[in-house]
């Protein structure tokens, strides 16, 4: 099971409304949003429609939002290897 | 010839609108490249259902019909047919949305 | 909770009593030779210590090792090999003096040295003055005749680089004034950012026995 990873490089202001009607259903709805779709031939016609304004990969499995965003967002690059005391805060005191 | 009344193109004409007639290099390298960009796209779609075994009427008539980027014309690039204009040819910018919409064939013989 | 049974379930750990992982250890013994390079935020587990218990009842199994760290089922990774190039170049750039790394920071790059202080662009959340911090990703490590590169990143087993928090400090309370038109009223929007103080208190580059252990 393949995928279709689009993702809408060029807005579709000014466009007919057949377009954005496509660009919707594909559930692009602003410029930069990356949608999976599975490899299928209504898929492929939705994005042929459009073509001038997505850019397509086939990718062999579909992120879901929590991985697309892991998969964008950069490494802490640190960790806290020895935290200082903390004291509860219902105690009623801060160190 | 000077002074404040001189005639100038916007005062002799009305409206002057300053569109060049000819696309810059860089507009000709920009438009080159949304062509390869739609002509991957194809690709992609196509590559990807042939996988499964299924075709789409609408790629195979893009891919009968239409150049690729490659195959074109520099003509047909970066000018299209005007049936109004000197020598039936105006240049791609004129055409409304012409980095959004695909604009490769002319009539045949101009 | 989780993070204890991820914790424990690296292997060299395992190797060990489980007196020694008894919580009131300052510092635990830490290999980092088990996790793979593209590692996610969830396996740089921070070892807290543990809150001084005042009115809660202690946790009796709390000193135990969890069952699924002795799973066989569970192994780590193996550690990857580095590198011949690093192995045969890195003693000349351990031998020089003085060292200058670039960490990066959720993908923002810090070229520091020992002793450096760096003021984040930002308030790191979950850290006090005195914790410690441990980098992991740095893209370069030079010293004045070498320098070494990472395609992106340079294995973290490599070098060793630690930053204390100072502390926190803040900008000028900036006010903008905003103001419709055609009207008198006038709204003030106040903003005072707080940055994170770090100083690099380590910067030690190891030699191969300690990075291949």
């Amino acid at each position: 099971m393949s995928f279709f990873r689009i993702t809408l490089h060029r807005s579709s202001i000014g466009l007919p409304e057949r377009t954005r009607g496509v660009l919707n259903a594909l559930g692009l709805r602003r410029r930069g949003r990356t949608v999976f779709h599975p490899v299928s031939p209504q898929f492929a016609g939705m994005i042929f429609k459009v073509k001038e304004l997505v850019r397509v990969e086939e990718v062999d499995k579909a992120l879901t939002k929590r991985e697309f965003k892991a998969s964008r967002t950069p490494d802490p690059g640190f960790y806290v290897e020895k935290a200082r005391t903390r004291v509860d805060m219902g105690a009623g005191r801060q160190t | 010839m000077f002074g404040p009344f001189r005639i100038t193109n916007p005062l002799s004409g009305g409206l002057l609108w300053k569109i060049p007639w000819r696309l810059s290099k860089f507009q000709k390298r920009r438009h080159r490249e949304r062509l390869r960009a739609v002509d991957g796209v194809v690709a992609t779609i196509d590559a990807a259902l042939a996988k499964q075994g299924q075709v789409l009427p609408a790629v195979e008539r893009w891919k009968a019909e239409m150049p690729t980027e490659a195959e074109m014309l520099p003509k047909d690039k970066y000018t299209l047919f005007d049936r109004k204009a000197k020598r039936y040819r105006k240049g791609i910018h004129k055409l409304p949305k012409w980095t959004r919409v695909s604009q490769r064939v002319n009539p045949p013989g101009f | 909770m989780s993070r204890a049974l991820f914790r424990s379930s690296l292997p060299e750990l395992r190797s060990f009593s489980a007196a020694r992982l008894r919580p009131t250890a300052a510092v635990l013994p830490f290999s980092w030779a088990a996790t793979t390079t593209t590692r996610s935020f969830n396996s740089t587990a921070p070892i807290v210590e543990p809150v001084s218990v005042n009115n809660n009842a202690p946790n009796p199994t709390a000193s135990q090792v969890r069952p699924l760290a002795l799973k066989k089922s569970h192994p780590g990774a193996p550690p990857a090999p580095i590198a011949d190039s690093v192995k045969n170049l890195l003693p000349f750039l351990a031998a020089q003096p003085g060292h200058y790394i670039t960490v990066h920071i959720h993908g923002f790059p810090y070229l520091v040295q020992e002793g450096d202080q760096i003021r984040l662009p930002f308030r790191m959340p979950g850290v006090l003055p005195g914790d410690v911090l441990r980098f992991n990703r740095a893209s370069v490590i030079g010293s004045r005749d070498y320098t070494m590169k990472g395609a992106p990143h340079i294995d973290e087993r490599v070098f060793e680089c630690r930053a204390t928090v100072l502390g926190v400090e803040s900008e000028p309370l900036r006010i903008k004034i905003k103001k419709k038109r055609r009207q008198r009223r006038k709204r003030q929007a106040k903003s005072k950012h707080r940055y994170t103080i770090l100083r690099v208190s380590e910067l030690n580059i190891k030699n191969l026995e300690e990075a291949t252990e």
